[in-house]
Parts: structure tokens; sequence; C-alpha cells
């Protein structure tokens, strides 16, 4: 029986819901960020999860069942749902039962039962994997299935504990510059150094490889070059687009002792190879026909790599797992705000990368100064009449383009770039016509796909230099793009309820800002219009993480006589 | 039927008599009525703590285990407990016809005159704590500690898992077909709302229509509604009845479930009586307290009942299972386990519009709840979601923006947050504005007349509305005033038919709320009450023929007079106080053989007689006439049968 006085309350499927207002709550926040997965926190009840992969990550820092049993017992007040308990000690138990060993250079998979074995042997894609018969409880892997059985064994429900070690790599003599091109000292944040301590523990313990979890602005590159610089070998790096790669190389430049000479590009644009080199996905899984290999894959192996670094492993496309799954031997690392995939490929991120190590929520984050604080404001645009026509005339799949398109909102930019003049600005779009038209009638500088990436990067150094205040770019910034002093974000315009977009995109504006201030989002929406209820849908993952919406209706100059907007 | 439909159907004198127990008329004389009497837990504590007769509880148990509240023959209770017990068939009837006297059981007659016998429905409950307390031994607190719970799965407490099914058919009345059963796709919306599924419901002997089509818990979820009287058959519909309903929320959560426990004792239950008086005994214990599942003796039904008790309540969310080293237990669940800091519950309201109502909100709030938002989980946290979809029904059924937001903010306490007042107000902002009606049109046939009719006062006044040039809206009830006020002025309406104003859909077909789905076995409400209790010449014919010396005192008799008395003993199924080698005994006498002088007779001693709990030797044993030296009827003491 639930004990609804209790900080915790846990249902029969294992949600777990923690009350904020609680005295009990820091204490059981800390517990369950270790063993669930935090679903949302719209307000003073947050809700976690508990999953497979969440509790390996918790057996892997070492956790035991009977405990994670007792504590969420004692924290909810009662003995938990049978279900729930069940589900923790299946899945926990089994953390450690199966590992893969390092032994005189073979790869051994050894179970702690001779009825594991036997469990998994009858299991065709996992015995294929077999060099040899199995004996009571060890067997010997073919060389090169170490992801493969790894991700076979997680995808059925049993995580193998993989202390088969790393090789080191090619050795690389790289470390942190003492100072800032500005002459600030570099020093990492505690988090930062706590993320890499976590990463590359030794392997007997479980350590060397996996994922750490920060929100957007808390600096996941320099966790990134930290890796690299502790363990002084040859990185590749993959992010998810050109700009992302521009940045992680002029980071790597500006805190690194690294040269031009031993930072590499390889994207469409350049294929350099070098000691440290900053990939694309869209790259590596880039061929000329369907049917065809991966010709970009080899990237993975034409160099002794010690480290592979996942930017936004999130969205790490299928085919690079599957490449992932063939360099076992190398320590990776992968870098998200959030473990949860759209494909629902968690389980495969657990065993091809590795175990979450690291993760501090962005609320956290926020209160400790490491990333800004944010308002988020809905603005409701009406239509002008005509607008209205074609929109209540349009069918109901050509309508969001139309609500998305208003031409109403460009007055408001205009009058929140007023609000906000002379703090740095960008201005998001999900059309393109709309922002070529947005840019011509506020003469603003754009950027989007259409834009050689050479140019995008000037574009955005500039906006970064302070050169430009303002800038009008299209999805292109959603993800791993650098805008430090952005202060400010509107976005006139988004995709239909893309909860991910609106987190990346408010994710821009969320640096620590030198003078402390708050960041501001404003994303305008068509009132009156289905917009109205995509937006809802975007701004709810917003609102899961402790980000309230407040709504604002704009009153045109035409309707009332007076420019301005108009607070309910 | 219970204590008070049986009680109400006694006669008056027979009431009488049960008023003139000293239990009873203690109590009436405090004010109580004698069917609250009859059916306390109180009086019947007191009744069995002053009862000095073993026969009356040895048969009052007897039947509890036998039959239950199911109707029984006097006969077959007494050949089945001669059996089985120590007890005479003389002993039984008197037995009977005295608990009959106190209220404990009653009788009514079929048709062709015999009698049944019967305990009513609520009987169980109320004497099953008394004649077979329940013995399961508690677990104590720091033991608790160590137990795991063994529920697989979740349940909601029977009164939740009810009213999720009964919102749904709120939503959707369930549709009848001509022949009167459910649409098959009513009865998938159904149980689609439910949890309990046909193997849970296995154990339970039910009969209703339809058996092949429709499952057990839908029309469990049908019988109960319409028993509780929240449901209501309407002519093509089973739907809600508002008073009904109403009464219904007005009940906390575990009253709804007591009430609920009752139903499904008295209603499918009491067809097995073992079934009966396991769930009855489980229901009595302590609530949330671990219990060992065994027991430390076996009075208390057999294995398999156990059992089948223990799932059937954990299927009803009533109980929960665990284990404790290795022993199988079991607790009673109880909806209220919080101290709630400032007196009722409270909802929670998220800002992402989600609600949160814990264990202890009630049900007219979760009904509200179900009227303005969606249900996302049913957990022991039920989740709920304002959505736009659930402000359009909540407008259809009449709640406003301003009515859903005092709700929410009444039930958690607090100002809704801004987004979600946000939300409210977007969707409602457009709802209500148009609005499909009937009305009642006046036509003319010219503007002239239009005018003119205009120009007449009184008539005027009942113009609602006019529309274009030559019509108007009147009001429908003033229909009759406004025909006669046309013919005063001159201009007679041409009247159509009146479509008779359709049978408003809520009305109700039949009165009878309390009519359920399943059918129950062996109802006795459809036999006459029996308006007589028996007196001692009921209970033994031809006493009064016989000599007073025969039932008195024994006495020496001539072997043909001993014979006489023999057969009298065995036609009255009484026993005999026999002198038989130096010792005075009890017999039980069955059969007499031979003829003349040399008749023997066959049957059971009796030993320790006169202790008032005599048990029967196992041995069958044989009398001759000449080993009796003295003999005597032993007659059960009957003077309180002849008391008015």
């Amino acid at each position: 029986m639930m004990n609804s006085a209790s900080s915790l309350w846990v249902q029969s499927d294992g949600t777990l819901m923690l009350n904020e207002a609680h005295p009990d709550f820091e204490q059981a926040r800390d517990f369950l960020r270790v063993i669930a997965v935090l679903h949302k926190r719209p307000g003073s009840w947050h809700t976690y999860r508990l999953t497979s992969v969440s509790l390996w990550n918790a057996a892997a820092a070492g956790w035991y069942s009977g405990g994670v049993i007792n504590r969420l017992s004692e924290l909810s007040g009662d003995s938990l749902p049978f279900a729930v308990e069940n589900e923790i000690r299946s899945l926990m138990d089994r953390y450690g039962q199966i590992r893969l060993l390092n032994d005189r250079e073979r790869l051994v998979l050894e179970t702690a039962t001779p009825e594991m074995m036997d469990q998994i042997r009858r299991r065709e894609p996992i015995a294929s994997c077999f060099d040899g018969t199995p004996s009571e409880t060890s067997v010997t892997i073919r060389s090169g299935s170490r992801g493969w059985i790894k991700r076979e064994l997680a995808n059925c429900g049993f995580p193998v504990k993989d202390e088969a070690g790393f090789h080191r790599g090619q050795a690389l003599d790289v470390s942190l510059r003492e100072l800032t091109a500005e002459g600030y000292p570099i020093m990492l944040r505690d988090y930062q150094k706590e993320a890499v301590d976590a990463l590359l523990r030794e392997p007997a313990v479980d350590g060397g490889s996996g994922v750490v979890v920060l929100p957007c602005g808390a600096g996941k590159t320099w966790v990134g070059m930290a890796a690299l610089v502790r363990l002084r070998c040859e990185t590749l790096i993959l992010t998810p687009n050109g700009v992302s790669v521009s940045q992680w190389i002029s980071e790597l430049l500006k805190n690194t002792n690294l040269t031009d000479n031993e930072v590499g590009e390889y994207t469409g644009q350049a294929k350099n190879v070098k000691p440290v080199t900053v990939a694309t996905y869209q790259v590596l899984t880039h061929r000329r026909s369907k049917g065809e290999e991966y010709p970009h894959m080899q990237l993975f192996v034409n160099r002794d790599w010690g480290l592979i670094v996942y930017d936004e492993v999130h969205l790490l496309p299928a085919p690079v797992f599957r490449m992932t799954a063939d360099i076992q031997a190398t320590r990776r690392l992968g870098l998200t705000a959030t473990l949860v995939r759209e494909d629902g490929r968690e389980e495969d991120a657990f065993a091809l990368i590795g175990p979450k190590r690291y993760e501090m929520p962005w609320k956290t984050m926020e209160s400790k100064g490491w990333i800004a604080k944010a308002d988020c404001t809905e603005v409701r645009v009406p239509l002008d009449s005509a607008t209205a026509l074609k929109y209540f005339s349009a069918t109901k799949s050509a309508r969001n383009r139309i609500a998305g398109e208003n031409p109403r909102k460009a007055e408001v930019v205009r009058a929140l770039l007023s609000r906000h003049q002379g703090a740095p600005t960008i201005v998001i779009g999900q059309y393109l016509d709309q922002l070529h038209g947005l840019a011509k009638e506020l003469s603003l500088p754009l950027i989007t796909g259409e834009m050689p990436l050479r140019n995008r990067k000037q574009m955005f150094d500039r906006f970064k230099c302070g050169e430009i205040d303002v800038l009008l770019v299209s999805k292109v910034a959603n993800f791993a793009v650098d805008l430090p002093d952005a202060s400010v974000a509107i976005q006139v315009s988004g995709s239909y309820g893309s909860r991910q977009e609106e987190a990346q995109r408010l994710g821009r504006i969320l640096r620590p800002k030198k003078d402390g201030i708050t960041a501001k989002f404003y994303s305008l929406v068509s009132e009156g219009t289905d917009e109205v209820e995509f937006s809802r849908n975007r701004g709810r993952f917003l609102l899961e993480q402790g980000y309230p919406y407040a709504v604002d209706r704009w009153k045109m100059a035409e309707l009332t006589g007076t420019e301005g907007e108009g607070k309910r | 039927m219970n204590v008070n439909q049986s009680v109400e159907r006694l006669s008056d004198s027979v009431r009488k008599l049960i008023a003139a127990d000293p239990t009873v008329s203690a109590r009436i004389s405090r004010g109580e009525v004698l069917p609250d009497i009859l059916s306390s837990a109180e009086w019947a504590e007191d009744w069995k703590r002053q009862c000095r007769d073993f026969a009356q509880i040895e048969v009052l148990k007897g039947i509890l285990v036998r039959y239950g509240a199911q109707p029984f023959e006097l006969e077959s209770l007494s050949r089945s407990l001669e059996e089985a017990s120590d007890l005479a068939g003389a002993d039984i009837r008197v037995a009977v016809a005295k608990l009959r006297r106190s209220g404990v059981l009653y009788a009514v007659r079929k048709a062709w005159g015999d009698r049944l016998i019967y305990l009513p429905e609520d009987g169980v409950a109320l004497w099953q704590p008394h004649l077979f307390p329940a013995e399961y031994v508690p677990l104590a607190e720091s033991d608790s500690r160590g137990v795991v719970r063994k529920t697989r799965n979740f349940r909601l407490p029977l009164a939740l898992e009810m009213l999720s099914a009964w919102q749904e058919i709120e939503r959707r009345p369930i549709e009848r077909t001509a022949k009167g059963s459910i649409h098959r796709a009513d009865m998938q919306r159904l149980i689609a709302h439910m949890r309990l599924t046909p193997e849970e419901l296995a154990c339970l002997p039910l009969s209703y229509p339809d058996r092949d089509q429709l499952p057990p818990q839908a029309a469990l979820a049908l019988d109960l509604g319409l028993c509780c009287g929240v449901l209501c058959p309407f002519p093509d519909v089973i739907g809600i009845s508002k008073s009904g309903l109403e009464a219904w929320l007005s009940l906390s959560l575990d009253e709804a479930d007591i009430r609920l426990q009752e139903l499904i004792m008295t209603r499918y239950c009491s067809a097995e009586p073992a079934l009966h008086l396991a769930l009855s005994s489980m229901l009595s214990l302590k609530t949330n307290v671990w219990h060992l599942e065994g027991l430390p003796s076996s009075n208390q039904g057999d294995i398999e009942t156990r059992c089948k008790s223990i799932a059937l309540l954990e299927s009803f969310g009533w109980l929960e299972r665990g284990d404790w080293q290795g022993s199988p237990v079991f607790r009673r669940k109880s909806v209220i386990v919080r101290e709630v800091e400032h007196g009722s519950p409270f909802l929670i309201v998220q800002p992402d519009g989600e609600i949160l109502a814990p264990p202890e909100i009630g049900m007219r709030t979760r009904w509200t709840l179900s009227q303005i938002s969606e249900n996302v989980t049913a957990d022991a946290v039920f989740i709920y979601r304002l959505t736009k979809r659930a402000c359009e029904n909540a407008y259809r059924l009449g709640y406003t923006l301003q009515s859903a937001v005092r709700f929410l903010e009444r039930e958690s306490r607090k100002p809704l947050p801004e987004p979600v007042l946000g939300a409210l107000e977007d969707w409602f902002s457009a709802l209500g504005r148009t609005r499909l009606t009937e009305v009642t049109l006046l036509r003319t046939e010219s503007i002239d007349i239009a005018e003119a009719l205009l120009r007449d006062p009184e008539l005027r006044a009942h113009l609602v509305e006019q529309v274009g040039d030559k019509d108007f809206i009147i009001d429908a009830s003033s229909y009759k005033r406004v025909s006669g006020l046309l013919r005063k002025a001159g201009y007679p309406p041409l009247e159509t038919k009146r479509i008779a104003v359709a049978e408003n859909s809520s009305e109700k077909l039949s009165d009878d709320e309390n009519k359920g789905w399943i059918r129950k076995l062996n109802v006795v409400s459809v036999f006459e009450s029996d308006r007589t209790l028996p007196v001692t010449e009921d209970l033994f014919p031809g006493l009064d023929d016989i000599p007073a010396a025969w039932v008195t005192r024994p006495r020496r008799y001539h072997h043909s007079t001993s014979k006489e008395i023999v057969r009298r003993a065995i036609e009255w199924k009484a026993q005999l106080h026999l002198e038989h080698e130096g010792k005075s005994r009890l017999f039980i006498p069955t059969e007499m053989l031979g003829e003349g002088p040399d008749w023997t007779v066959k049957g059971r001693w009796r030993s320790s007689p006169g202790d008032g709990k005599a048990r029967l030797e196992n041995v069958i044993a044989t009398v001759g006439a000449t080993e009796i030296a003295e003999i005597m009827i032993a007659l059960p003491q009957v003077e309180e049968l002849e008391t008015d």
C-alpha cells in the first residue's frame, strides 16, 4: 500500500513520482538519478522511470538490487509492488553475471552459472559468435565479435560487463593550455572533472567507456577535450553537422596545445585525417547507392585511435552503431543532453558505447549557475484577414505552414528585436521562404543549409565576436552549434510537435552569460490556429524540464491603434 | 434476503416473540428498532455470549458450514448434522425453532406447504466472527518489514475498478439489442476499462443472460452498478441513474468497498457456503496487517477454498499477498493510509496539465475529474490529463471554464499553474459559440400579420425572438397560451401535429433500480414468509397423547411399554435415558429389531450424560429389551417455545 505522505510514490508499472516539496527530496533525487531516468519535472512532482538501461547503469555504478529495493522501500514508506521489485532484481542481478575478459589475447565470455551459459548458447545469433564449444561457464569469442555479442545480449536483456580492456591507441602529446586567448586561466568545472573521472575508471572496475549526460550549454566539449588530454592518444570525434565540426576544431586549437597539423576535418568538404580528426555522422554514412558499403567508415580503422568521442550520441545513426560494434577495443565517450533516443535503441547505446557514467540535470546546473536562467514566452500573433481566409480554406496539412509563416510575425520580431536591442539574438525558423522574407524585411543576415559551410562558420564567428548582434538561422542551428553569447532566441516557426527541437533551440541560449542575465526564449505562434496546439506539444518538454511558458497575446497596431504587446 | 427484509415479512406475533428476548428487549427499550438490532454485530456478540444452549450454537455452526445463506429443508439439515455431530434429530429441530424465535433463522413456505429455513444473506458475515473467528496468525510489525510483496498483477480496489467502468457508461451508455442483450462493441468498450479478467472470476458461480457473449467482468460491472443504483435500465440502454450516482458518490472509498463486499458475498458467493464463509473470515481481519496464510487448525475451510478466496480478494484489490521468510502471507488493503495534514486529501495539478490523484481522493472528485479530463493511468496514483477533447466533453456535460477552474482550484487547494489556466482558457474559448437547438416557431403568412401580432401586448410577451419579417420563436412551454391568444386575436393557428416531446432519455424505464444483471440463485423472497413458529406439539407430534412420565423421569416399564417408548423416541429422533448395566446413560436409538419380548434396539451411546456437551460414540450399539432397567425419552428443553 502506498504511503502518500512519503517523498516518493512507486506505481506498479515502475513509474516513480518524487515530491520536490518533501524534506527528503534532495537525497531521494540523488538516488533516483542513479537508478532511473528522469521522465519529466513539470511542477513540484518529478516523474522518473525505471528502465533496463537505467538499472544496468545503476549496477555499473556499484549498486546491488537489494540495496536499490531497500532504499526505494524506505523512501516510499512501504515494500515495493511485486512487479517493480521483481523487475529490479531480475535486471540488476544480471549485471556482472556475464563478463568479457581478455585471456592471453583471446576474448573470453564468462557466465556466472552453467544455466546462464546454457540459456545464451541457445540463441543462434549469440552462439554464432562463439569460437569453439563453450565449457560450462566460458567460451572464446571470435575476434571482431566483441561489440556484436554485447549488443545482441543487451537486446535479449543480458548486459555484458566488458572487462576486456582497451588498447592505448597511438600516443599523442596533448595538454590543455594554461590561459584562454583572452588571458583567463583554463580550469575545468568540478562536474566536468567528475564526469571524466567517472568515465576513465579502470576497466577492471568497469570503467573506460560510456556516456556523459549534461544539458545543452554545460560544456560537453570540455569533457571531451579533458578526456583526450587525460588519455593522451589519437582521437576521433564524431558530431552531427559541419558547423559543429568547425566549432570542435576551433575549441581544440584554442584550448589545447594541438596545432593545425594535428587536428583534421573530415566532412563533405574536407577529408583530412590527422591525430585528432573531427567528422560528421553524415559523411560516415554517405554512400553512392543503397547496396554499397559505406566507404568513409574506414575512418574508424585507418588510424590507431585511442578514443572515439560521439557528440550528441542520442543522434548516432544505425550504420555508425554497427561500425562501433567492430571497434570495441577503443575507448568510447558519448556526450548527450538526453539518453532518450527517438528510435528506442537505448540498449544499443548501452552495449556499444557503454553505461551512463555521469549525469547532471538542467535545473541543477541552473541553480549552480553553470547554465543561464531562461524565461520562455509564447507570443500569440493573430492572422490578418487575408491569411486567415487562406488558412481556413486550406487543407489541414497546408494549414500548419500558413500559420507558421504568418506575415504578422515579422512585426513581432521587429518589436522584440527593438526591445532587446544590442543583446545577441538568434531568430530561428522552420521555413526558408519565411526566413528569406524576414531577412529582406528586417535586413538581417541569414544562415541556412544552402549556405556553404565556410560562410556559415564566418557568420557564426562574426556573431560570436559581436560584429553582428542578430542572426537569422534555419534548423541547421538546432544541434551542436555553439553560440555562447546568444541571450535571446526568437522561434518564428517550428516543426509540428518535435519536443526535442524546442529543447535544443532553448539550449542555444543557455550558456552562462558574462553579466549573469536571464536568457529569453520567445516562440511566436499564430493565434486561433492549429499552431497553438503544436506549440503546446513542443513546449511540453520544456515544461517537463521545469521551464514553464508564459503566454503573451500580441495586439497589432492596426487592431489597437498602438503598437506593442499586451499581457493577458 | 437480508435480515432487514426478513424481519419485515414476519408476522406481528413472531416479531413480538423475538422482541421479548432479553438481548433484544433491552435494545428496543433504548430506542433501537428490531431489524437494526438483529443485523448488528454487537447484538450477535451479546446473543452468543448469553446463549448457554450447546445445541443452538452447534446447529448454527452447522448451518453456516453447510448452507451459508442458502435455504434448506429441516430434514436435510437434520440428516447431515445427525451424522456429523453429537446431536440427535430432536435437538436439531428444537434448536432451529429456538434460533427462529431468536431472530437468527427465518423460514418461508413453498406453495405446496414445504418449509424452507434460511439464514439471512448478511447473517454469514454477522455470525462468522463469533462462531468461526478467523485464526490467521498476524505478523508482528517488526516482522512485517521483511515481507516481500507477491501480488503479481496490480489491482485497483473494486470500488475504483467499478467507478472506471461506470464512468465509461456515463460517457456512452450501453445499448441493448432488440432482444435485450448487449452490443459487442459496448461490451468491448466496457472491459477495456477494467483490469479484472474472466479467469479471476471463474470461481464465482455467475449465471446471467448471454453468458457466451458477455465476459463475467462486464456482467459484474453491470450487475453491481444496477444493484448499487448507479446504473439504471432505460428503454434502449443501460445508463447512469443520476440519483443513484449521487448517493453512491457520497460514500467514502472504504464505505463503497464494504458495500461491494456485501454484494459480492451475498449475491455471488452465497451459492457456495464454504467460499462465503472463507471470504467473510478474511474480510473480518484487521487491515494493513500481514497474516500467515496457513492456519493452526483447519476449521476455516479447506485449503482449496482458502486459496480461492485469497485469489478472489486479491483480484478485487482488497488483499495482497506476500512472502515472509518462505511462508506465504497476506494482508487486507485499506485505502486510507495517510494522515493528511490539512484535512481532506487534495489533487496535484502539474503545470503540464497532468493531475495526480493520490489514493485517498474520494469518488466524487474522481468522477468529476473523469468528466473534465482524460484518465492516463489508473494505478495507486491516478493520473489525469487536461486536453482540448476533455474540455469539449466537459462542456457537453455542463461545465464552463469557471466551473472547471473552480473545481480544480478547490480540490488542489491552490491557484492553477499559469500554463494550465492558459490552456483551459484557450480550449474553452471556442466552446458554446454555436448551438444546434430545436425551437417552436410561429410562422405568419405576411409581414402585416406579423406586425399585427407584435401590436398585441399580451401576445408580444410570449414572442421570444423575431426571425426575419414574418416568423417568431416562441417559448415552447407557452405553446397552449400562444395558441389561445392567436385565436383571440382572430388568427387561429394551423397546428401541425405536435411532435410528442421525446421521452427524455434520462427518464427511467422502471423504478426498480436494484434489478441486477446476474441471476441470484435460490432466491427465497419468491416464497411466502412462514408466519408462525413451531410449538412443542409441532416438533413432537403426539406428545400430549403419551403419559407425561415417559418424558419426565426414568422408570422401569413392561418390555412392551419400553418398546413403545423406544418406537416413539425413534420417531421423534430423540435420545433415550437408559438405566443399563447399572449405569444411567443416554442412547440415541435408530432402529428397532425383532418382534415380541425379544426386541433389541440399535443406536449409539452418548458419553458423559448431563454435561451439555455429550459426545456420541462412534460404534453402533445394540441394546436388548432385557438389558434396560429404567427408560425415559430425554427431550431437549422446550419450555421457552411455549412462552408467548
